[in-house]
């Protein structure tokens, strides 16, 4: 079986302009991604997690190491970092839902015209799958009929929805063009929790039909303990543990890993004695 | 209520606009005809707005010279936008060593007064409206590039633009479909803002005879000659001082209320 | 009995009288029939919300976005925009907030009443040294040498545990990490000693583990002051952290209200029942279907 992503002792460092101090974000990644594995990255904010989603999806090119994807070198040096993808007409085949809707659309182009986006490829080159306005405009339907939109929704305008909308909108412009490998960025923090279990079902569902091979970043092992089934966890840029989800979910090894497990905020699950808590106040109705 | 700077700016600036175009086909005057027997009327059933020393129409010359400042302002912005917007947006997508060049470019030309620019092209160029505007043109092309590359740099820090690499999508497509319609709000309030300062430029040039040639009426000349009878008739120097005052009032108050509406950050507090 | 009694080490004594049992009789905040309307389309934000927070007690008020949860907030500080129509009632120690005058309400923020809010970024002025932001929530209620304000901000800090104070005082806001901002934001909205604290989803945009200790850090940080607070989330998991009692936010109206652990074993608004299913993620089996709100409210969750 050819490994979709070969990770190979990938760093990346960060040099601000007019400034001294360089940030390491990756340190020395290694991580091979299968075909139709479900990877969760977990690791907090400034853990190199989102840096590594975004070499995945060729946004960005690593300062040293390299990336495969199946094979062939993602984005080779002295090219635009785009162009890795797009000369072999593989862009389609990687696509990536961003964390926070309310930034991923753009709040000036309506629902069909964002979903339709990547369908419109580059003209002139080679591979790039461009449609025809009717097709594009059936695949815009479909795809939103695929996340639990409505067809009269392509007309609205991303403010005029609510946030779990918005993500499924993020969805399916990620779906539109048929990919087989997707990555999301923390697809479900910027929603209520109440509205994480409909986006959670969607994406389980999506990635069981279309046999997608998936890369999600969380900071929540219960959100990836849901949806995946392996787990790299990250810590100030290195990989600090990997296996598969159930095992470090049950028997994390590192403490790092213990910590953000146990951070997770849960119910209780039995009932604390009532008479150690305050006793209910009435309240008028 | 919250358009109501919008509507009185924009009435304003239509009539404005308005009276410039209708110049060009009608005047109750030749606003060039030099009629002796009316030097120094005051407003009257012949001449509304009365006549200058030299028995002119007042209005006539008014008209003929809102059209000389509508075609400057409006000339000097438009250019002064066709290039400075889009050297913004390339410079704040590309953030590379040419870039930074043409921001200091720019920066150093924004250093440099109107005025110095002005006599500056007049003295290779001669005195003419072409000049006026060119100068003007020049002196707010900087606004135009730093405006649109930090409102550039805003719109691509966020995720869409991002999504729209990973749609296949290049730098112009980019640059066309998401950076210009959003930075567009922008544009509106800083070219309104500009024209208004234009409208200022071109009649202090013409005042100082760096703009058009002097037959040509315009409201900064017609000040002129209107000062030297200040005290003894004012009225060839009031009436274009008015003008002055309420077309710049009017075009500022439409880019209030541009602002107003359009700037989201205003509008969510609705 | 409110004070002291979870107190987990030595640190975070502020000094505060505890509330007397006579107190309890007296709501510290209390609202009654309380309706809200925004903008010109009239729509109801709020629909005859009433409720009762003693001294010293923790209510959460949860709902989804849009729910009306941060305009209840809004309302107690007297922060609704003025395109909002209030009726209704909202007491504070007896006093009626509803109409009062923008000075007297000015007095009670930050004294009395204090808030923390969502994005502690936004929250503190960019410019400004944090150290100076807290002294002049110090400064607008009491009078005291510039000195004196910076050692009390400085011990605050300290009791809040941000590491190395002096050094977090005098830095921008830039320079520190979201949980810190909100570590000073917190230290701040306890300067004065307020006798309610208003938590508008105060860890929603920090990391779990960060979470965890602001969480753990309020919880300590309520039981030494004895203040009351009102803590807003839509995360059942995270009120149920901090908070007794629950008060739950469906469309503008209070749906259910009560005690946690009653809450949790008892709920009886569907609506109660679906955030508990939705919060109660790591139950489920690994890519099974969880339930939705929607599955409860349409009757068909389990």
């Amino acid at each position: 079986m050819t490994a979709v992503f070969t990770v190979d002792h990938v760093s990346q460092v960060f040099q601000p302009r007019r400034s001294a101090l360089a940030v390491v974000a990756l340190d020395d990644v290694s991580l091979t991604v299968g075909k139709a594995e479900r990877w969760g990255i977990v690791g907090e904010s400034g853990s190199g997690k989102t840096t590594l989603l975004r070499l995945l999806a060729g946004l960005e090119r690593p300062t040293s190491g390299a990336i495969a994807f199946e094979g062939a070198e993602l984005t080779p040096a002295g090219r635009d970092s785009q162009r890795g993808f797009q000369d072999r007409g593989l862009r389609s085949r990687v696509q990536l839902v961003f964390q926070d809707p309310r930034s991923s659309l753009d709040p000036r182009m309506t629902v069909g015209a964002i979903v339709a986006e990547p369908l419109r490829g580059r003209r002139r080159r080679a591979g790039a799958s461009s449609l025809s306005r009717p097709d594009r405009a059936a695949r815009t339907a479909e795809v939103l009929a695929a996340v639990g939109l409505s067809a009269d929704a392509a007309r609205r305008y991303p403010h005029e929805l609510s946030g779990g909308q918005r993500q499924r909108v993020a969805i399916a412009r990620a779906l539109a063009p048929n990919p087989d490998i997707l990555l999301a960025d923390e697809p479900v923090s910027a929603l209520d929790v109440s509205v994480r279990a409909q986006i959670l079902n969607l994406l389980t569902d999506l990635v069981a039909q279309m046999g997608l091979t998936l890369v999600l970043v969380s900071h929540d092992l219960g959100v990836v303990r849901h949806l995946c089934d392996r787990v790299a966890v990250l810590q100030h840029g290195r990989i600090v543990e990997t296996g598969p989800t159930e095992q470090i979910y049950a028997r994390p090894r590192q403490p790092y890993t213990q910590e953000l497990l146990a951070a997770v905020p849960r119910l209780p699950a039995v009932l604390p004695p009532s008479d150690e808590r305050k006793p209910p106040r009435p309240l008028q109705k | 209520m919250k358009r109501l700077p919008l509507l009185i700016g924009g009435a304003m600036t239509a009539v404005f606009a308005f009276t410039a175009l209708l110049s060009l086909f009608w005047t109750p005057h030749d606003p060039a005809f030099v009629d002796a027997a009316a030097r120094f009327t005051p407003p009257s059933s012949a001449h509304w707005l009365g006549a200058d020393r030299m028995g002119r129409d007042l209005l006539s010359r008014l008209m003929a010279g809102a059209w000389a400042t509508l075609l400057v302002g409006g000339l000097a912005v438009l250019s002064a936008s066709l290039i400075g917007v889009p050297l913004g947006v390339w410079a704040g997508m590309r953030r590379g060593f040419l870039s930074d060049i043409v921001l200091r470019a720019s920066d150093i030309l924004f250093a440099l007064p109107a005025l110095l620019l002005a006599i500056l092209l007049v003295a290779v160029q001669g005195a003419s409206i072409a000049t006026a505007t060119a100068a003007i043109a020049l002196a707010t092309l900087p606004v135009f590039v730093r405006m649109s590359y930090s409102a550039t740099l805003a719109v691509i820090a966020q995720d869409y633009i991002d999504a729209a690499r990973l749609g296949g999508a290049g730098s112009l497509a980019i640059a066309w479909r998401h950076v210009l319609p959003n930075i567009a709000p922008n544009l509106g309030v800083q070219a309104s803002a500009s024209f208004s300062t234009a409208i200022l430029a071109e009649a202090g040039l013409s005042y100082l005879g760096l703009a058009a040639p002097p037959t040509t009426p315009t409201w900064g000349r017609m000040m002129r000659d209107g000062q030297t009878d200040l005290f003894v008739n004012p009225w060839p120097a009031i009436v274009p001082g008015l003008a002055i005052t309420v077309a710049v009032l009017g075009v500022n108050l439409m880019g209030d209320g541009l602002r107003d509406i359009l700037d989201p950050r205003l509008r969510e507090l609705r | 009995m409110t004070a002291g009694t979870e107190m987990s080490g030595p640190r975070g004594t502020l000094p505060r009288e505890v509330p007397s049992a006579s107190q309890d009789s007296v709501p510290l905040l209390e609202a009654k029939g309380l309706n809200v309307w925004f903008g010109r389309h009239r729509r109801q934000a709020l629909r005859d919300v009433s409720f009762r927070l003693a001294p010293g007690q923790r209510l959460g008020l949860i709902g989804q976005s849009g729910s009306g949860k941060s305009v209840t907030a809004l309302a107690v500080m007297g922060l609704l925009p003025d395109t909002a129509r209030t009726t209704g009632s909202i007491r504070f120690e007896g006093r009626e907030l509803l109409g009062a005058p923008e000075r007297a309400l000015a007095a009670l923020r930050g004294r009395d009443i204090a808030m923390v809010f969502q994005e502690p970024m936004t929250a503190l002025d960019p410019t400004m040294r944090v150290g100076r932001q807290a002294a002049e929530a110090v400064r607008l209620h009491a009078s005291a040498t510039s000195r004196a304000t910076r050692r009390r901000v400085i011990e605050a800090f300290a009791e809040v545990e941000l590491p190395d104070p002096e050094r977090v005082a005098d830095a921008f806001p830039h320079e520190l990490s979201g949980g810190q901002r909100q570590r000073v934001l917190l230290a701040t909205a306890l300067l004065n000693r307020p006798r309610l604290i208003l938590c508008d989803e105060p860890t929603t945009a920090l990391d779990v583990t960060v979470q965890a200790h602001v969480l753990d850090l309020l919880d300590r940080s309520l039981a030494a002051s004895g203040a009351a607070c009102l803590f807003i989330s839509h995360d059942l998991a995270v009120v149920a952290r901090v908070c007794q009692d629950i008060m739950v936010v469906f469309d503008g109206a209070i749906v259910e209200t009560g005690p946690v652990a009653r809450l949790l074993a008892n709920p009886s608004h569907p609506y109660t029942r679906g955030l508990i299913a939705a919060a109660r993620l790591d139950e489920a089996a690994p890519g099974s279907r969880l339930p939705t709100v929607e599955d409860f409210l349409r009757g068909t969750g389990s």
